[in-house]
């Protein structure tokens, strides 16, 4: 039996849901990305992009099922709260957002809200950009989460609107042990002269696949900082895709923080759509214990005098899976490039795993390129000389290893957020250590 | 204080030790000169309990056997070692690392850590005891630091934890004699009837500044022949061959 015809029914299902769900331009928005979905079809380690990374059983879900409805009222939130940040604030439980959990905003000049309300109140908004960046040409899962996903995050900051307060999105998934399937869309479209700063956090209880998918636009000398924390996942699944377009003499600067999840995979891809743009990308992934954290960056250098800058650094212990694809890609038409990306690994144990893979593809002749990949072991001399000085074993090694992953987050440029993580990251490391011996 | 008897060390099937004997007590500076490769570094190393040797012998520090100790514990008794190479530690700033160092030794001890102005007070005036830039205490340790910087770091953090021996593992390699001056400026200040100092050199140039109570000649791992500080003048004068012949002439 070809699987085709195991898939006709599933298809017919999910094209039934998106039917129900849509209409208008949006509708037939969907219905032409689950076509697509329909010819790509889920990643398999097959793919020269996926080989590293397999999410098994994910062929059973049924992607349309609905995920269990909670009564708010019964949601704690403030316990995976940031602390010290006075913030707007944004609610998904279970892909459905939770307005009276949330603190969102809404201005003539700064609209955050969310994907739902925004296909009734701006079509427009969505029309202009929503789909236009992301992949889902060549990836079924960013095709499938653009005609499945029914809500997510919009923000919109009109030209020079200074948005002086970060917006907190908390991704919650509780209230179930099984498995399930969630599609996420999140635009953000930061016009011309405007800044943001976007923390995502996905906390979860539950084994959820989600499948996200963010656009973000940055404008014209624009500044759009932003944070994605996968840190309080416990085992949940994960494809994060975010594409960023960027114009003219425009900043990104994005950290992405991983140490739980059970399986994670980030795709983080910025083109620059035109001159002078810069671009920061930092990340960091601990794992062990059957984890898996794979980060896949994409720079798109396509026009001049551009700069972009990537730090990734991860640190793996017994059987834990780590993945690093960073491509940069350095097209015909952007001389004067500078491009950095460097990524560094410290394996704890035998039994960890590190594919790291940098890639450089370079077809201007007047640019500044270099990229390393190093995976190692914890520096014995760097550890005998902190023993020397009567500094125990475990102390010292959780010494070098905060050190190590300290310089990410030391890149984060909120103070409260960054002490929180601090706080958690030797926390985590202790974990680490103490699993290890 | 310390006693050494018959220490032989190997690493990889080397033997690069072959049967120390070195006696040193308090208030005592004994310096120790050889040629290169004859064993200088291993020494230091093998007390202040570098891994990776096979060491045989007794190595006898007030009383306790060393060789028994993790590097940390040898530490805590009251050991040690200024390194020939000192090493950078990325991300650990220069005070937090002294701060660690100084509570997990008072731990040791049995007393609460050291409050922070005494803290702070203790650094500035060691500091300025090897004449630090005290700029360099955010620093990442040892990161970015000229090699007699490196060097003063050193002497600096042996100022802070008040060892009760100290091994200079060629601290005067590399120093141009302005940084010697001060180096060996900061190590006499820290001398004192109760401590004791080893000071390992390739260059007789040290002695003149630290100003040993004896001298040792190290070669083939073995202590060949031990002596007052003339010793260390006659081994600049002469080289180390007419050593080797004299041992050749006893042997025969």
């Amino acid at each position: 039996m070809s699987t085709d015809t195991l898939q006709a029914p599933l298809m017919e299902r999910l094209q039934a849901y998106v039917q129900h769900s849509a209409s208008g331009a949006q509708e037939s928005l969907r219905l032409a990305a689950l076509a697509q979905y329909e010819a790509l079809g889920l990643p398999h380690p097959d793919l020269e992009d996926w080989k590293y990374t397999n999410f098994k059983g994910l062929k059973a879900l049924d992607p349309s099922m609905p995920l269990p409805i909670l009564d708010e009222s019964t949601i704690d939130i403030s316990q995976y709260r940031i602390a010290g940040i006075d913030a707007i604030e944004l609610v998904f439980v279970n892909g459905r957002f939770a307005g009276s959990l949330s603190r969102p905003f809404e201005s003539e000049q700064l609209y955050i809200s969310t994907l739902a309300k925004a296909r009734n109140l701006r079509p427009d908004l969505l029309e202009a950009h929503l789909g236009k960046y992301a992949q889902q040409a060549t990836e079924g899962l960013t095709a499938l989460n653009l005609a499945l996903a029914n809500d997510g995050f919009v923000i919109h900051l009109t030209k020079n609107e200074v948005c002086d307060r970060p917006v907190v999105v908390y991704h919650l998934s509780t209230g179930t042990q099984e498995r399930g399937f969630n599609n996420l869309r999140n635009l953000v479209v930061a016009e011309a002269g405007s800044k943001l700063v976007l923390i995502e956090k996905y906390i979860s209880n539950s084994p959820i696949f989600d499948n996200i998918v963010t656009e973000v636009v940055v404008g014209a000398n624009a500044d759009v900082e932003h944070y994605r924390l996968q840190t309080r996942y416990g085992d949940a699944w994960q494809v994060g895709t975010t594409r960023v377009e960027q114009g003219r003499d425009s900043r990104y600067y994005n950290a992405t923080i991983s140490w739980s999840g059970q399986m994670v995979r980030n795709n983080l891809q910025a083109r620059h759509a035109e001159k002078n743009c810069e671009t920061h990308f930092f990340g960091l992934y601990l794992l062990d214990h059957d984890n898996l954290i794979d980060n896949h960056t994409l720079m798109d250098h396509a026009m001049p005098n551009c700069y972009s800058h990537e730090l990734y650094k991860g640190i793996v212990g017994p059987e834990g899976k780590a993945v690093f694809n960073g491509k940069v890609l350095v097209r015909p038409d952007a001389q004067k490039t500078n491009a950095y990306q460097s990524n560094a690994n410290i394996l704890l144990a035998d039994t960890g795993t590190v594919n790291a893979k940098p890639e450089l593809e370079i077809f201007a002749d007047d640019v500044k390129c270099s990229h390393g990949a190093t995976v190692g072991q914890l520096d014995l001399n760097e550890l005998f000389y902190l023993k020397s000085r009567g500094i125990g074993e475990e102390k010292a090694r959780t010494i070098l290893l905060t050190a190590f992953a300290g310089e990410v987050v030391e890149a984060v440029r909120i103070e409260a957020l960054r002490d929180d993580l601090m706080a958690q990251l030797m926390e985590e490391l202790q974990r680490m250590q103490i699993s290890f011996e | 204080m310390l006693n050494i008897n018959n220490l032989k060390a190997s690493i990889d099937d080397k033997q690069i030790l072959k049967g120390i004997n070195l006696e040193v007590k308090p208030g005592e500076v004994h310096a120790i000169m050889g040629p290169n490769g004859s064993g200088k570094s291993t020494l230091s190393s093998v007390i202040a309990g570098r891994e990776g040797y096979e060491v045989s012998g007794e190595v006898l520090f007030n009383g306790k056997d060393l060789l028994e100790l993790a590097p940390e514990v040898r530490a805590w008794e009251g050991i040690f070692l200024a390194f020939q190479y000192p090493v950078e530690i990325p991300g650990v700033s220069n005070t937090n690392f002294m701060r660690t160092c100084i509570n997990e030794q008072r731990k040791y001890k049995g007393l609460p850590d050291m409050d922070a102005s005494t803290f702070l007070k203790t650094l500035r005036a060691k500091a300025d005891l090897v004449e630090l830039d005290p700029n360099l205490m955010k620093r990442s340790v040892n990161q970015g630091f000229s090699g007699g910087e490196k060097k003063r770091n050193e002497i600096f953090q042996l100022a802070m934890l008040e060892p009760k021996l100290a091994i200079l593992d060629e601290t005067d390699s590399g120093l141009d004699i302005d940084a010697l001056r001060i180096v060996s400026n900061g190590v006499n200040k820290l001398r004192n009837k109760d401590n004791a100092f080893v000071v390992i050199t390739h260059y007789q140039r040290l002695l003149d500044y630290i100003v040993p109570d004896f001298v040792h000649v190290l070669m083939d791992g073995q202590i060949v022949k031990s002596g007052t500080k003339e010793l260390a003048y006659e081994l600049e004068e002469k080289g180390y061959d007419w050593i080797k012949a004299e041992l050749k002439a006893a042997a025969l």
